[in-house]
């Protein structure tokens, strides 16, 4: 049991649809289209570096397999996953995942691949994340994320932390990384911790979709 | 070592390591808000200070709360290793 309603509708179409538009500091989130699923994104899914902490990093896709993915995402009532894209020259960096909506419950999991290397250490997380956030806590009735990462993987950590999560569990060698069991660590970020954390954007509206 | 010398060793750190662009140099800096240090950097960050200070930082504190600015970390610091 899901404990949504209306299950067949997919989640992508309470949030935003084809005109999702959610506009950062640095970057705005849209739909993944089609024309995005190319070589380049075929490889950020395949390239050690940005999979270095990934729970499928071991896992090498096909381009068959990267468009099933995206067209399951894109159908699915309970998960979606956003294109994110630099705000200057609207390029494809990376995306990120919704996943497991829990609408009675008011919760849902966020998870982030950046694509793009040379886009790292510039607050384009962040930026992406607390957005997609403020927006879903106002349009999607979200109470509570959750995130999740590998315990060795510290930036992801302090992501969490970033943006208002505190530690809530411990899933101990949880996972196989690099040959080794390692712990994996659960985040939530209650809707009142988050607007502490960016009391900026407490009274500032939002929607999934340009006014 | 006392903290002023932390504090001076984590400066001369971000320093060489980050760009500051046009935020003062000092022990309040502010490292996460003025966007120096994000959570990509933060990696390098922790790793200089495990080494440099013999500490080794658990999960529960990898947090902006303890590295908000040299001062704060450097007060950590001193507070894990006494």
């Amino acid at each position: 049991m899901t404990g949504n309603d209306g299950a067949a509708l997919p989640l992508r179409n309470r949030f935003g649809g084809d005109d999702l538009y959610i506009e950062g500091e640095k970057v705005v989130v849209r739909p993944v289209f089609d024309d995005d699923l190319t070589e380049r994104y075929l490889g950020w899914l395949n390239d050690p570096e940005v999979n270095r902490y990934s729970m499928r990093a071991s896992h090498r896709y096909t381009e068959t397999e990267m468009r099933d993915y995206v067209a399951a995402m894109n159908a699915s009532p309970r998960d979606m996953v956003v294109a994110v894209c630099l705000k200057e020259n609207n390029l494809h960096i990376g995306n990120v995942g919704l996943t497991n909506w829990e609408q009675a419950h008011g919760t849902i999991e966020i998870s982030n691949l950046i694509g793009e290397k040379n886009h790292w250490g510039q607050g384009v997380v962040i930026d992406a994340d607390r957005h997609i956030m403020h927006a879903a806590f106002q349009c999607l009735g979200i109470e509570k994320f959750v995130l999740r990462n590998l315990a060795p993987h510290r930036a992801s950590t302090f992501k969490s932390r970033q943006l208002g999560g505190e530690l809530e569990g411990r899933l101990r060698a949880h996972v196989v990384h690099n040959g080794k069991r390692v712990d994996v660590l659960q985040f939530g970020v209650m809707r009142t911790a988050f607007y502490e954390t960016f009391p900026d954007l407490a009274d500032a509206p939002s929607s999934p979709t340009p006014a | 070592m006392a903290e002023p010398e932390i504090v001076s060793r984590l400066l001369a750190f971000i320093a060489e390591t980050y760009r500051t662009g046009t935020v003062d140099l000092g022990p309040e800096m502010d490292l996460i808000g003025s966007g120096i240090i994000d959570s990509t950097g933060i990696v390098e960050l922790l790793e200089f200070v495990e080494d440099e200070f013999g500490i080794a930082f658990p999960d529960e504190d990898i947090s902006p709360d303890n590295f908000r600015s040299p001062a704060i970390l450097a007060a950590y610091i001193d507070r894990v290793r006494q």
